[in-house]
């Protein structure tokens, strides 16, 4: 569950695509009185439904020392209440103070230089959290939230955080709605903590797999760290290591009370529904939440660039490069433009970086770019895995030489229906799934604070000119707008890692 | 006796969630405690497909369904990696890939891609282990083209030496980058020791020492024999009319002929089970972890059994029991689970974790010691309640776009399941007891006798030096560097 790549799909209801400029989705939107939003989107093709909490948080809120702590909490959610996940939460709550007590100190130690570190009290304190921790199991009825909605037929059921979004799912046979509402409104109104320094333990492994150990995780991860050098968009949505070490219980639970409150939450619920029906239940559930109050604006805007940064990475692994350009964000009129290239550029065996680079120039085996609008400023991004035998050079300027084509020359009638043809009918092809649309929603929702904003975006896309592609490529691909990111095997061997 | 000592603590734990109050300024949101609540089972019909043999020998499912103007075509062939010969390791999947790849007679490839984007289709070839599969998504405007279109590609492919040279050089890359990936490594390996002697032990795609030895005869002579209307399942859903879409598929297929089709010997598969610790050493921060064996075929008679067997033991996620001690009690890994392959052979059993180096044969202890206690102790009731039920409340989800359905009815059509396989699938699941889920756990689990294998550094290992120094050290395949 790290940084989550959100697909851009686009909706589309009308059956002739080709006639219809104008769709629209029908979704019903509501106020609870709480201030969560709900949408309900009624789709009757089987008895089933898709049904998301998003929460308007995630690494873009961190502060620095307390990365990850989103992520974190995400996987904390689904360790119950007072009354789910337990025989017994009196009987929990004085153990699970031994043990929260234990740990500060063991984190206060663990925060010192190794030199004046207390180890043998490091020890003690361990051992007796974990004696602790299994007089507590007798409590514990394990992951009963998850075996509540597996047992249901529960099915996509997970969650996932993002930079700007912390987003939890599940399909549901559409009788049981209640469920849904019943746990969901339980563990905002008062999540239980429980186990969290082994998940503490469980999140140092899933960076382990996702980062430390995966060469185009790592790149990224400092790829991004080097473009963005101001803006929360730098964090890595699971946090850094030494981070990760020493979050708190203390923070999480400030966090929480910050960032989980109804009126920072949109409900979503795809599918085999009544939309009237559901409001009642909806109501009776989620109206018992507590409004909570106004979260912090994130001011921080990223300084332009001016000048080119490069990175370079030693790991024993083959080349991969990674190319970043500063592009604005999805309510931003050029940010269709750039998506639009994306396409031109990447999507399709004819697609031109993928004719020239892959097919006709043989090189490198794939070659991708990712172009989402987001909340606040992001990247445009470029990546290619080299042919052994051309130099991370050679790639780059033949990425290049396609970037300067797009300022030289305008883009021809053909190659633009082209993508137009790939909008429509991807719009189409997405309406297929109720958890199509409800991601669909989800995005909108959560980048662009607004549902809505799918019909206006699609418009944009279509209206997309040659000129505006020569416009908006020479404004934002410049060598002082760039970061390069190369991951190359040492010279000299592999090179010994550091220790985590 | 465990057992019931089990089974008495969660009636007394359900008594004691009666009456607990919880502190009074957190009184649940709910009536119904969310454990107690109980729905119906939702009732769904599964569509039926139309099923029709044509002239030349083609099996076809029909599916028609108005919602979206968009067709979806799906081919599976007999045939795939085990048929290869062991010097051209790699041929189906150089001969599938290319025929889309390479382009056909009348059109090239440049021509085809271009075509098939402006129409924002896509077609797709591709082979697996005992498999062949093709496939077409276009809108329901472009039927007519699309159909014509993957008719060539699947009876003209032109298999240019230039394309046939540049699959091969991506096909060098990518093994070359085989070794970036740690889940690469350790399922590379642990398929050669599972399999010592059978294309199951092997990739479906071809080796460095194969890669020279294919030639564009090969690829026509395999594409000759195995594209065959009589060794294909076709299956098609969407927006379509049925008497006119059978019309435009003789059309756009007129031509394909039936024709015997050769399968060559497969080795036979040797049923042996021998406990082995293998590690292959790489600088990692994590070892990724498999334990397994030998499992069983796809047409085995306790598939039901073992796939609930394997629910409870690790292939339900969070409610599993590996899950439950690796992940959540022990916090040593983010990813652990366990599962069978069901092949027309036997498959393999594997349970799969990563975690760091330092704690690689902690991990390695519990797995075993979980795969043995649910071969001595029934599964409980609960457990087994909850996994039947997860997988029958869930059922309908397997049913909910068109092209998912035709691919269930295509799948039974090909594996030789009984025709009541989708509809029977439920009762199935919901008549196994206890001692079913024992038997299997006893019959298909053999934890002394687990192909053991870590990917990790072995300098950090945490075995204990007596049993290191026994263990069998692979070696990391070699890559060429140019």
């Amino acid at each position: 569950m790290g940084k989550i790549i959100v697909a851009v799909f686009f909706l589309f209801l009308a059956p002739y695509y080709a006639a219809a400029q104008d769709f629209t989705l029908d979704v019903k939107e509501y106020r609870l009185s709480n201030g969560m939003k709900v949408l309900v989107c009624e789709k009757h093709d089987s008895p089933t439904m898709t049904l998301f909490m998003s929460f308007h948080v995630g690494s873009v809120n961190e502060t620095d020392g307390n990365t990850g702590l989103s992520h974190f909490l995400e996987h904390m959610m689904f360790k119950g209440t007072p009354f789910v996940g337990t025989k017994d939460y009196e009987a929990e709550i004085p153990l699970m103070k031994q043990i929260d007590s234990a740990y500060v100190k063991i984190d206060a130690e663990l925060a010192k230089p190794e030199n004046i570190r207390d180890k043998p009290l490091v020890t003690d304190l361990e051992k007796s959290a974990t004696d602790v921790e299994k007089q507590l199991k007798q409590f514990l009825v394990k992951d009963e939230l998850w075996s509540l909605y597996l047992k249901n037929g529960g099915t996509g059921l997970n969650a996932s955080t993002g930079q700007d979004s912390t987003q939890y799912y599940v399909s549901l046979p559409s009788n049981r709605l209640e469920l849904w509402l019943a746990l969901e409104t339980d563990r905002i109104m008062h999540p239980v903590f429980r186990e969290f320094y082994s998940e503490r333990n469980v999140i140092q492994e899933e960076r382990r797999m996702r980062v430390e150990d995966n060469p185009a995780g790592l790149l990224y991860e400092r790829f991004n760290a080097t473009a963005m050098t101001l803006h929360p968009y730098r964090h890595p949505v699971i946090g850094w290591m030494a981070d990760i070490r020493q979050l708190s219980k203390k923070a999480m639970e400030d966090y929480f009370k910050i960032y989980y409150a109804p009126n920072n939450c949109t409900a979503i619920i795809v599918g085999d529904v009544d939309a009237n029906e559901t409001m009642k239940l909806v109501k009776q559930y989620f109206e018992k939440i507590p409004k909570g109050p106004e979260t912090p604006p994130i001011k921080v805007i990223e300084p332009p660039q001016k000048g080119e940064r490069r990175i370079q990475l030693l790991y024993d692994a083959n080349t991969q490069i990674v190319i970043g350009y500063h592009t604005p964000e999805l309510k931003h009129p050029d940010q269709p433009v750039l998506e639009i290239i994306s396409m031109l550029l990447t999507d399709g065996a004819s697609s031109r970086m993928h004719k020239k680079l892959v097919i006709d120039n043989k090189l490198c085996t794939s070659i991708n770019t990712d172009e989402s609008g987001r909340q606040f400023p992001n990247l445009f991004e470029i990546s290619a895995s080299p042919l052994a035998r051309h130099t991370p050079e050679e790639v780059e300027a033949a990425i290049y030489e396609e970037l300067e084509l797009l300022k030289t020359s305008p883009v021809g009638d053909y190659e633009l229906e082209k993508v137009r043809n790939k909008i429509r009918a991807g719009q189409i092809r997405s309406m297929e799934t109720n958890g199509g649309i409800a991601w669909q929603i989800h995005y909108y929702e959560t980048q662009a604070s607004n549902w809505q904003f799918m019909h206006d975006h699609y418009q944009r896309k279509l209206a997309v000119t040659a000129a505006d592609i020569q416009r908006v490529a020479k404004k934002y691909f410049t060598d002082g707008n760039k970061t390069v990111g190369i991951l190359q095997k040492p010279e000299n061997g592999p090179e010994p890692k550091e220790n985590h | 006796m465990k057992s019931i000592c089990l089974f008495l603590t969660i009636f007394v734990a359900l008594l004691l969630c009666a009456c607990i109050s919880a502190p009074r300024e957190q009184a649940p949101a709910f009536k119904t405690q969310p454990r107690d609540m109980r729905f119906s089972e939702v009732s769904f019909s599964i569509p039926e497909p139309a099923r029709l043999v044509l002239k030349n020998g083609a099996t076809v499912f029909l599916l028609e369904d108005s919602r979206l103007p968009a067709l979806n075509v799906s081919i599976r062939f007999k045939g795939g990696s085990i048929y290869d010969p062991p010097d051209k390791r790699g041929l189906a999947e150089m001969c599938a890939s290319l025929m889309k790849m390479g382009g056909t007679t009348t059109i090239t490839a440049e021509q085809l891609d271009e075509r098939m984007d402006f129409l924002s289709a896509s077609i797709r070839v591709s082979a697996d282990y005992e498999s062949l599969s093709a496939s077409l998504s276009v809108l329901s405007k472009d039927t007519d083209e699309g159909l014509k279109l993957l008719a060539d590609v699947l009876l003209n492919p032109a298999f240019p030496e230039e394309k046939i040279a540049l699959k091969k050089e991506w096909l060098a890359e990518s093994l070359r980058r085989e070794n970036d990936s740690p889940n690469t490594i350790a399922y590379r390996e642990f398929r050669k020791l599972i399999y010592p002697s059978h294309p199951y032990g092997e990739r479906v795609g071809a080796n460095l020492d194969s890669l020279a030895n294919i030639a564009r005869e090969d690829l026509l002579a395999f594409h000759r024999n195995y594209f065959r209307p009589n060794n294909a399942i076709i299956g098609i859903s969407g927006k379509f009319m049925k008497n006119e879409l059978i019309a435009k598929l003789n059309s756009a297929f007129n031509g394909w002929n039936r024709n015997e089709v050769f399968f060559p010997q497969v080795p036979e598969l040797q049923m042996q089970y021998q406990h082995s610790l293998n590690i292959v050493h790489r600088n990692l921060q994590q070892s990724t972890i498999l334990v397994g064996h030998l499992g069983v075929e796809r047409l085995n008679k306790d598939y039901f059994a073992i796939n609930v067997l394997n629910n409870i033991l690790g292939g339900g996620s969070f409610t599993s029991r590996l899950t439950s001690r690796v992940r959540s009690d022990e916090g040593l890994a983010y990813s652990v689970s366990s599962g069978f392959t069901f092949m027309r052979n036997p498959g393999f059993f594997r349970v799969y974790t990563q975690t760091k180096c330092e704690t690689s044969w902690k991990a390695i202890g519990i797995i075993l010691e979980e795969m043995e206690r649910i071969r001595t102790e029934p599964v409980t009731d609960a457990e087994l309640q909850d996994a039947k039920d997860a997988m029958i409340n869930s059922y309908v989800f397997q049913f909910q776009t068109p092209s998912q359905i035709i691919n269930q009815y295509m799948a039974v059509e090909f594996d030789g399941l009984p025709p009541d396989y989708l509809k029977t699938y439920t009762k199935n699941i919901a008549k196994l007891t206890q001692n079913d889920i024992l038997n299997a756990a006893n019959v298909y689990l053999k934890p002394d006798k687990c192909v053991i294998l870590i990917a990790g550094n072995e300098d950090k290992l945490d075995i204990p030096t007596e049993i290191l120094a026994k263990a069998n050290k692979i070696q990391l395949e070699e890559r060429d560097d140019k």
